[in-house]
Formats: structure tokens, sequence, C-alpha cells
């Protein structure tokens, strides 16, 4: 029988995801992945907010449209040869001098983008409570890769890669004429699928095994805070914690700890 | 039947959750079930508190005593089975079981030839079994904060005859008792034990042998 | 980078220098003007022998290609022979070879493209559109202006159109100090001309690259 059942309905459980959401802060990773053709080069900030929580017995909790706010920082190398047709210089005369042809070879051009937006992920947690240390948590941890939906940022990242291109290359001499036709070329063989393939890789690291942390005390609780040299502080201890989400007219999900003295 | 009813939290403590969180506040803090005039207790420390000696005109330094209880523990309503309470808890009451030592200091005085006055005490003590009954409270200080109490309503000491003289320290032993649990305010963060911010709604109730609150956060 | 900058020759600059003595020309290449002038040096660099044409002969222009060398930067060909009156034009096709400059001298005759002075001409083709205003940093009153259009390649018959417009000429003859004539319009990567004769060694620079011109205190 345990000592204390504390109970939160749909509603309370989700403002308890709010807030593990807010503790849970920003998550940074770099890496690289394929963007289209390219090799992208990231580092990606990772936070969570909103969405909504659905309990379903016995262990399951949903999460629905949870925002995914990201801000990525990317780079790829872009070797214009690739996109560009050769181009030579035509040799021309005036004052009895001709200058000779000359051919250009266009360069490699490293193409920053900074980008950032909101994608939305749904997907089954589990709940479970374990003494982590001296700590008791209540976790809630994602089953597998929750769905995820990128929205307008594909088609924002897309057009950012456009402006980053035409912005990257126009100190490149002779490129001017070309730069319209290279962005629509370079935004062409990426296309949303390279789009949604590379922020599928950037942000799966940060949902995979994915843990809110609803509940976070330590074993010995401080009841009542010390005030004053006769007045310490009183606790107790935790010595059993359980988490359950349970059905009866409403589903809650239910807290159960034992203590001791 | 939900647990959290209408409301969006609700928490239960039971009895034996209770009854931990008397031990642990008086055994961190006995100072609060122990007292005593200077006699016996010179200065408070965590373990007793010192009060004043209760003036009486001709007592040399007033009269000298120490009063001291036992941790209380409490039944939640509906009673044990086994309970030997003389006033077991009703609806939304709880019963508290304890026991008071009371010491007097008993004085003798009177003056030697040489005119040097003489004081003599010999403690003597008797320790009674206290049965008790009160109403939880609650202490709401604004959103998310407060704190649930103990009030008790009345006392048994069955031992005492005759009936008149047992009113008496009933009585006594009530208002002793109530500033003694006035020390007892669990918070509502700590009834959770930190889970919510606990907005009160509802409660606190005592029903099926725990307090109950019901709340938003 | 494609700056307009005679001083520092890049891809899409040239130098070209008419020899109209006969001797041994010792000229060379350096990566900025920083090194001893080319009249103080009797060993090293490149050597252009000019001998006397024979009677009939026209002049001939020889293209000399700058590269990068071991560590330095090199000409190919290393050697020339010319006649007298032939012209010998520096380029470039490398575009990691930010700026060289090129001077020689031999007997009575000198020449530096960072000082222009006479029979020679400085090209540069524009890779961008804008306004670009010149005038010589060396202080001779020599200046002008080059607006280049741009355009934009979309189908291959503008790219037909646009390499033709390329290869049409545009330029200015630079005089003792006065440069004709004041304008020029062009499109992007079309070639400008600057003719010098008879100057006391003049550069073309963009105005941008250059501090303003000093004002007489009253």
């Amino acid at each position: 029988m345990p000592d204390i059942i504390a109970a939160a309905d749909q509603t309370a459980a989700t403002d308890l995801l709010h807030d593990a959401e807010v503790t849970l802060g920003t998550l940074s990773k770099s890496g690289g992945g394929s963007l289209g053709p390219f090799v992208a080069n990231y580092s990606a900030s990772v936070s969570f907010s909103g969405g909504t929580i659905d309990l379903n017995p016995p262990n399951v909790i949903q999460i629905t449209d949870c925002n995914i706010n990201y801000s990525l920082s990317l780079s790829f190398g872009l070797d214009l040869n690739d996109f560009l047709p050769d181009f030579c210089l035509p040799q021309v005369c005036i004052f009895g001098w001709c200058t000779p042809q000359i051919c250009v070879t266009w360069p490699t051009v490293t193409i920053p983008i900074s980008f950032g937006d909101t994608a939305r992920m749904t997907g089954d947690f589990t709940v479970n409570a374990v003494l982590s240390g001296s700590e008791w948590l209540i976790n809630v941890v994602v089953d597998g890769i929750p769905l995820l939906e990128f929205g307008a940022g594909t088609l924002g990242l897309l057009a950012a890669i456009g402006a980053a291109v035409t912005a990257a290359v126009g100190w490149v001499p002779f490129i001017g004429p070309f730069l319209a036709a290279l962005a629509d070329a370079v935004l062409a063989v990426i296309g949303i699928a390279g789009i949604t393939g590379l922020l599928g890789d950037i942000l799966t690291p940060f949902i995979s095994g994915l843990t809110f942390t609803v509940y976070k005390q330590p074993q010995l609780f401080p009841v009542i805070p010390a005030s004053g040299p006769t007045d310490p502080v009183v606790d107790v201890t935790i010595t059993a914690l359980g988490a359950v989400v349970q059905a009866s007219d409403k589903n809650e999900l239910v807290i159960t700890a034992s203590i001791s003295g | 039947m939900s647990l959290t009813q209408t409301h969006h939290v609700f928490v239960g403590v039971e009895e034996s959750g209770i009854n931990t969180f008397l031990h642990a506040l008086f055994t961190a803090r006995p100072h609060y079930l122990n007292y005593g005039s200077p006699f016996f207790v010179p200065t408070s420390t965590v373990t007793a508190t010192s009060v004043s000696a209760i003036p009486f005109p001709g007592v040399p330094g007033g009269i000298q005593f120490d009063v001291s209880f036992s941790v209380p523990t409490v039944n939640l309503y509906p009673p044990d089975p086994g309970s030997t309470s003389p006033i077991p808890p009703g609806p939304n009451q709880f019963g508290l079981h304890t026991s008071v030592t009371i010491v007097l200091g008993c004085m003798t005085w009177g003056q030697e030839t040489n005119l040097r006055s003489t004081v003599s005490i010999s403690p003597i003590s008797a320790t009674l079994d206290v049965w008790a009954l009160g109403t939880p409270t609650s202490q709401y200080s604004g959103p998310g904060t407060g704190s649930i109490g103990l009030q008790v309503l009345d006392v048994r000491i069955p031992a005492i005859q005759p009936e008149k003289f047992e009113a008496i320290i009933d009585c006594l032993i009530r208002m002793l008792l109530n500033a003694v649990l006035a020390n007892v305010q669990l918070p509502f963060h700590a009834l959770s034990l930190g889970a919510f911010t606990l907005i009160l709604e509802a409660g606190p109730e005592i029903d099926n042998h725990e307090v109950e609150v019901w709340g938003s956060i | 980078m494609n700056t307009l900058d005679s001083r520092f020759l890049s891809l899409g600059d040239c130098f070209g220098q008419k020899f109209s003595k006969v001797g041994v020309v010792r000229y060379f290449v350096t990566a900025s003007g920083l090194s001893p002038g080319a009249d103080k040096r009797s060993e090293g660099g490149y050597v252009i022998n000019v001998t006397d044409a024979p009677k009939g002969t026209e002049s001939q222009q020889h293209n000399v290609q700058v590269i990068r060398g071991e560590g330095k930067l090199a000409v190919t060909p290393a050697e020339l022979e010319i006649h007298v009156g032939d012209g010998v034009m520096w380029y470039t096709t490398d575009a990691k070879i930010a700026g060289f400059q090129v001077a020689g001298a031999g007997g009575a005759f000198g020449f530096d493209s960072a000082a222009i002075r006479d029979s020679a001409i400085y090209t540069h083709a524009f890779g961008a559109p804008g306004v670009y205003d010149w005038r010589d940093p060396n202080g001779s009153g020599a200046a002008g202006s080059v607006e280049v259009q741009s355009l934009t390649v979309k189908t291959s018959d503008d790219r037909d159109k646009w390499l033709g417009k390329l290869q049409q000429a545009a330029g200015f003859q630079i005089r003792d100090g006065k440069s004709s004539p004041a304008s020029v319009s062009i499109v992007t990567g079309q070639t400008v001309f600057w003719s010098v004769a008879e100057s006391a060694g003049v550069a073309v620079t963009d105005t941008r690259f250059l501090s303003p011109p000093l004002r007489a205190s009253k």
C-alpha cells in the first residue's frame, strides 16, 4: 500500500509535459548528412514545446503535435564546374593588340546556410519511474521514432539554400549571367526529397530515445526547509516510486510513493 | 470513479504517510514536543523549548514544570477496527494518540537561623495516555503555495478521576496539544512529494484512511 | 578576385608591352610590387632577346602565360626571341594567382605594369555588373568610368548573343595624363583595353580601392 497517491488527468499531464519540455532546454548536435547529391555538415539546436497528451492505459502516453523548434547552421561544397558550362573569355582585338582566349575554371564554393523553423512530432511514449543515483525520476520515453511533419519548413529551407547559393557565389567573376540558372539547377538536384532527407537525418538523433522528465526529486525529500538553528530541515526518504496510466471514467497518470521517516 | 474527479490533479496521503511526516517532523525538531521552565530547560535547544515558570505570589521563582509529549500518531476516518480510542473519528476527522508526561518541580522553602533563605525542588511526574479528535485545516497563501494542518477539537484522558477534574486536565491538554500541532504544517508540494505545484480547489478531506486534496497545477 | 587594378594583374587581366630597341631585356614577375625594381637587377628573371626585324616583316604579338611554379610565379615560355616592334602580352588563366606585376629593363629601356609608360596596353575583363570609376593612382590625372550592365543567360540563344557581345572591344587611350573617352559601356564579361602612350608611368585602378585625393590646403 503506497503512502501517497498523486493523479493527473490529461490536462494536468499536458502541463507537466510542457514543464518538462522547458526543463529539457535546448539540445545541440553536429554532424554530416546528405543534401541531395551534396554532403552537408551541420550543427543543429533543438528545443521542444507544445503538444497535447492522450493517456492510454496501461502505460502509454501519446504526444500529438509536439513542436520541434530547430535552428541549423549547415554548409556544403558546391563545385561550380558541375553546374556551369565551360566558359572562355574570347579573343578581343583593338589598338593593335589581341587578348588571348582565357578559359575560366569555375571554383568550388562553400555554401553556408542558417535556417530555423518548427517541425511537429507525434508518437507514443512510455512512462516509467527510476531511481537514478540519489534522485527519483519519472521519465516519459519515446517508443521508436515518432512521426515527423516538416510543413512549410521544407520549402523555407529550399528557398534559404537558393538565396545562400546566390550570395555565396556572387564574388565569382563572370558568374553573373549564369546566377539565376545556377540557383535553379542546384535546387532542382536537391529537391524536396533532399531537404526532407537531410532534415530527417538531422532531427532523428534528437528524437530517438527522447526522454521528458516529468518528475525529478531527491530520494531524501525535504518536506520542510530549515528555518533556524533549532529548526533543521525535515525530510523523508522516498523508498519506492511508481507511475502508471490508469483508466476509470477518465484516464489519469497516477504516481504512487512509499516513504519512511 | 477517477481520482481527480472534476479536478485536474488529486493527492491522497495515507494514514501511514501522515504518521511518517509527523515522525519525521518531531524527530528532526523534538523541541516542538518538549517544554520546560528554566529549572528543567534553561535555554531553548533543538531538543526542548524553554518557557517561563508559572508565577505565583510567595512561590520563589514561580512554579517550575516540564511537559513532554510522545510523537503522536493519527488514525484517519474511518476508525481502525482495533482502536481503543474513547473518541473515534467521524467523517472528515482524525483521531490522535499520544502520551504526555507532566513533571512538577515540587518545591519547599524556608529561612535558616542566619536569615539565609533555602529552596529545594523535588521533581514529581506522571505520564498520561491521551486520545484526541480533530479535523484537518488548510492555509492557502497563494496559487500553488499553502499547507495542511491539524486542529484538535476534543481530548480524553480516561485515567483521571474524578470526572470534573478530568475535564480540567482534558481542556489543559487540548490547549497544549493544539499549540504543539500548530507546528504541523505540511506544504502542498510536499504532499505530492514535489510532483505538482498544487492550486487547491477542494479539500483537505479525510476519507478512506487518507487526507485528500484536489486542485489544478 | 576580379579587381580593376593594373598593379595587381589577375585572371581576366593582360598587360602588353611593345619593344622598340634592340637588346636583351631582363624582366621579373612578382606577386607584389615590393621586390627590387627590375632595373636594379642584373641576374635572374626572364630574358627577352630583341633583334632587328627583317625588312618587310610585320610586327607580331607574343603571349606569355604566368603560372604558379615551385613556391613562386613562373612564366611560359620562359625565353623569348622577338623583333623590334613586336609586342609581348602577359596573362594568367589561374584564378588562384591573387595578383602579379611584370617589370623589366635592358639598356636604356624599361617597363613596369604598375607604372605603364609607352606603347603598352592593359586589359581587364569585367566579371560583375556595376559602375567602375577608375583613375591613375600615380597621379597623372587620367581617369574614366566603365558601366558594366548585367544580363541573364537562360537559353542557348541568350548565351550565343552574350558571347558575341564579349568579342566586341571597348577601350580608353591614355596619353600624357589625359584619357579618352570619358566612359565606356559594356556587358558583364566584356574586356576593356587601356592603351598607354607617352606617359610618366600610369596605372589603372578602381577608385574604391584608393584613398581620396588630397585637397590642397587654403
